[in-house]
């Protein structure tokens, strides 16, 4: 056998002696393209489209990259014409599955305004004469738009590494006269490339890697949130069309505590007792809770009852966030208070704080009310709120108890449309939308919530003064306790 | 004025029914805490308190359903703007007083009341996709007054889930204002709604259920085979696409290994599981390295000569395509 391996060789060698020098290779580049988003939570997708030195869209392809372990990919472009240098524009737009939109021609948007659409409505993806233009495009909101020009050169064959970076979520990459793109955050004017000589495909992935890990999971009273991105509200929750939660965007949250439940009425009286003096106090119910649970339904008595586990509620914006303050915190941001119930500890993002089955009464605290002349869905099961960790179902994954039911919380941000400016012109990172608007928004259902408010993109707002029987709140912090 | 009036009037006629009654068999202590809370429920009632007048006039019904009991209940709710449960009581009062419990002038007010609720609600003509869908409005299951025509009621009921209407196409009353429409069907996504309608109004309503797509969930033997559904790349396996229910053919590649090809047929609603069994492409007798070995130190000396004579060009070095395996020629 050896013999024969030998002859073998030695056969191939005498042939490869003989051989003569071949062609040069097409001038290639690899693209190694990987996120530091997770996967599938906010991106799912990517689409790839290929433009000549003119303008001219000759390619579009889209792939569905839903598992993590999909991350890097690669591919190449080359060019056969061996007498010049070629170039060709790349756009990468990752995004996450049905985040799409019809494709209308180019509508180049920044901060929310959007360029006219161009009367010819271009470009065009035409082969062999037939318009082949792909029905849809990525939602700019929710995609990482990459655009950079690679150069090929005949011979020679190089490997470009690009990260599609959450940082640079929903800013569109420009087709028209100026050429800008995305990068490292800011907006730049695309340029070439330069790649590493030779084809050299990444194997070590950067998926889910815009993070900020937690150092333990918190404790009694505080629950870490670890630092991750995810997509903010929801273009399928009809219920509130005055403000519905859309549309979407993409946001990252800085590592952050929360309280594990509600702040009780227990909790303020002893903060009261540490020196916090409010500038107004919540409405006291010294009676007893009902039977008319609008009127009565407050939980705060100034002597101390049988209500000190509830929640307190009767509570305006302004003394809710004094109270945060106070303890070393601060109402948690819209987008915080969402990250919490929807996607912190979880691959895909989840309608509801525990998952996607539907409110139960016997597991969350909601529908305990009279309604329209309607009665409440749990109403055979009693009235009025209960004390603060009841609902033991309403548990999101890292143990943050009470968000869908109990009572709606007051969170810091004024309640605006999401397509109001300030949403807009909000970070990805950390966002917030402050103006002058006396309502404030409210996030979760309560107890006398129907369930469709339990959703956890859903939002409602209220006057930041006003003290209703179903608010209430809690607090983030920036360190644990 | 007219509706205080109404009320006060039969607290007269239920106390005197009942008083008529209580000689025979003396009064239970139900009748008597039922005449109570009738009596409370007129006083709540004239001074146009009409949710609490309505809380002490159900507990009496409970107690002792009357007709007056249940035409004042009507009044309470025509009075809170529910138009379409006052209906309903105001066919019971009809009901219950047939044997002369109302007098005449109670009996006309019904009528008219009933004539002006009937302007007063809303009357949809509803067209429900699927069919076999089940419908909620307001959280609680619509009433069926009759299956063939179709006509349903809203507000009527208890809280609940949804149920089917007799039929695709049915009318429906209910109160004006705003309603939450709740559609659920099995392999369809749940629809929740709201829409608004204004007094007496009129109009078509299509309620529809888009069928929920089919999950086609595609793993490999071989990690990173690259899969494609009817011809287009869809990603690397495991992959878990959503698409409508239909039937598609699945291929999953790699090199070194025989192409896996299959037909799945998806249902609307269901995960169809795609376990691809990859095996290597094993080369034939002639692709064994041996076998060459044997046949080239045979044929060496010619191959050799000839090969000098006939030299092929060499080919070019082939284009990457990386692991997607797309190799874009730039135009």
């Amino acid at each position: 056998m050896g013999d024969s391996r030998a002859l073998t060789l030695a056969a191939l060698g005498l042939l490869g002696g003989c051989t003569a020098r071949g062609p040069e290779p097409y001038g290639e580049v690899l693209l190694n393209v990987d996120t530091d988003l997770p996967v599938p939570r906010v991106v799912s997708q990517l689409r790839v489209d290929l433009y000549s030195e003119d303008g001219r869209w000759f390619e579009s392809r889209s792939i569905g990259l839903p598992d993590p372990t999909s991350w890097p990919v690669s591919f190449s472009v080359y060019s056969a014409d061996e007498s010049q240098v070629a170039r060709t524009w790349v756009r990468l737009r990752a995004h996450s599955d049905g985040a799409e939109r019809d494709y209308r021609g180019e509508r180049f948007t920044d901060q929310g305004v959007v360029d006219p659409i161009p009367e010819a409505e271009g470009p065009r993806l035409v082969r062999a004469g037939v318009d082949v233009t792909p029905l849809t495009e990525p939602l700019p909101a929710l995609s990482v738009d990459r655009l950079f020009e690679v150069s090929l050169e005949p011979g020679r064959r190089e490997t470009i590494d690009v990260l599609l970076e959450g940082e640079c979520s929903g800013s569109m990459s420009r087709l028209s006269a100026l050429r800008t793109t995305c990068f490292a955050g800011n907006r730049v004017t695309v340029g070439d490339l330069s790649g590493t000589r030779g084809i050299s495909r990444a194997t070590a992935s950067k998926v889910g890697s815009w993070s900020e890990p937690c150092p333990n999971a918190g404790d009694a009273d505080r629950v870490c949130i670890p630092g991750g991105a995810s997509i903010m509200g929801s273009r399928e929750l009809l219920l509130f069309p005055d403000k519905a939660p859309s549309p979407e965007r993409v946001v990252y949250l800085s590592r952050f505590w929360v309280d594990r439940h509600e702040v009780s009425v227990g909790r303020f009286r002893a903060a009261i007792a540490a020196g916090f003096a409010p500038e107004a106090m919540p409405a006291e119910n010294p009676g007893a809770l009902g039977p008319d649970y609008v009127k009565n339904g407050c939980t705060w008595q100034s002597v101390p009852g049988d209500r000190e586990a509830f929640a307190l509620s009767c509570v305006s914006q302004k003394t809710a966030r004094a109270f945060c303050q106070f303890v070393g915190g601060n109402l948690p941001t819209e987008a915080e208070w969402e990250y919490v119930a929807t996607s912190a500890g979880r691959d895909r993002r989840t309608p509801f704080p525990w998952g996607e089955s539907a409110p139960a009464c016997e597991a969350a605290v909601f529908g305990r009310l009279s309604l329209a002349g309607s009665p409440g869905v749990c109403e055979a099961s009693g009235l009025g709120p209960l004390p603060a960790d009841a609902g033991e179902g309403d548990r999101s994954p890292l143990g943050v108890h009470g968000l869908a039911g109990g009572v709606s919380e007051w969170v810091l941000d004024s309640y605006e449309e999401y397509s109001a400016s300030c949403w807009r012109q909000a970070k990805v990172a950390d966002p917030q939308c402050q103006t002058a608007t006396a309502q404030r928004a409210l996030r979760g259902g309560s107890w006398a919530a129907p369930p469709t408010v339990l959703r956890s993109a859903a939002r409602m707002g209220a006057e930041a003064d006003g003290q209703a029987a179903f608010i209430g709140f809690r607090c983030v912090y920036r360190e644990p306790s | 004025m007219f509706r205080r009036l109404s009320v006060i009037v039969l607290v007269g006629a239920f106390s005197a029914s009942a008083d008529v009654r209580a000689e025979s068999p003396p009064a239970d202590a139900g009748v008597e805490q039922a005449r109570a809370l009738f009596r409370k429920g007129s006083e709540l009632a004239a001074d146009a308190r009409w949710n609490e007048a309505l809380a002490e006039f159900e507990r009496s019904a409970l107690l002792r359903p009357h007709a007056a009991t249940s035409y004042n209940i009507g009044i309470c709710q025509r009075a809170l703007g529910r138009y379409t449960r006052a209906q309903q009581l105001f066919a019971r009062a009809l009901g219950e007083g047939a044997d002369g419990d109302l007098p005449p002038s109670i009996l006309a007010d019904i009528e008219g009341y009933l004539k002006e609720t009937e302007a007063a609600v809303v009357r949809l003509n509803v067209r429900l996709q699927p069919a076999d869908a089940t419908i909620s409005v307001d959280g609680a299951p619509l009433e069926v007054l009759s299956a063939s025509p179709a006509r349903l009621r809203a507000g009527t009921t208890q809280p609940g889930r949804g149920r089917r209407a007799p039929a695709e196409r049915f009318a429906l009353t209910l109160d004006p204002g705003t309603h939450v429409f709740v559609l659920s069907r099995r392999g369809f996504a749940d629809v929740i709604v709201r829409h608004s309608f204004k007094s007496g109004e009129q109009r078509d309503l299509d309620l529809a259920l888009e069928k929920l797509p089919s999950t086609l969930h595609v793993t490999s033997t071989e990690p990173r085979s690259a899969v494609s559904i009817d011809g287009v790349d869809v990603g690397l396996a495991p992959v878990a696409l959503s698409r409508p229910a239909g039937s598609y053919r699945i291929a999953v590649r790699k090199q070194g290994f025989l192409p896996y090809e299959v037909s799945a047929r998806a249902r609307a609603g269901e995960r169809v599981e795609v376990p691809a069994r990859l095996q290597r492409d094993e080369p034939a007798l002639t692709q064994r390295w041996w076998f060459w070995t044997a046949a080239g130190v045979v044929v060496a000396g010619v191959a050799l000569g000839t090969y000098a004579a006939t030299r092929p060009e060499p080919d070019r070095p082939a284009v990457d395509g990386g692991g997607l395996g797309w190799a874009i020629r730039a135009r």
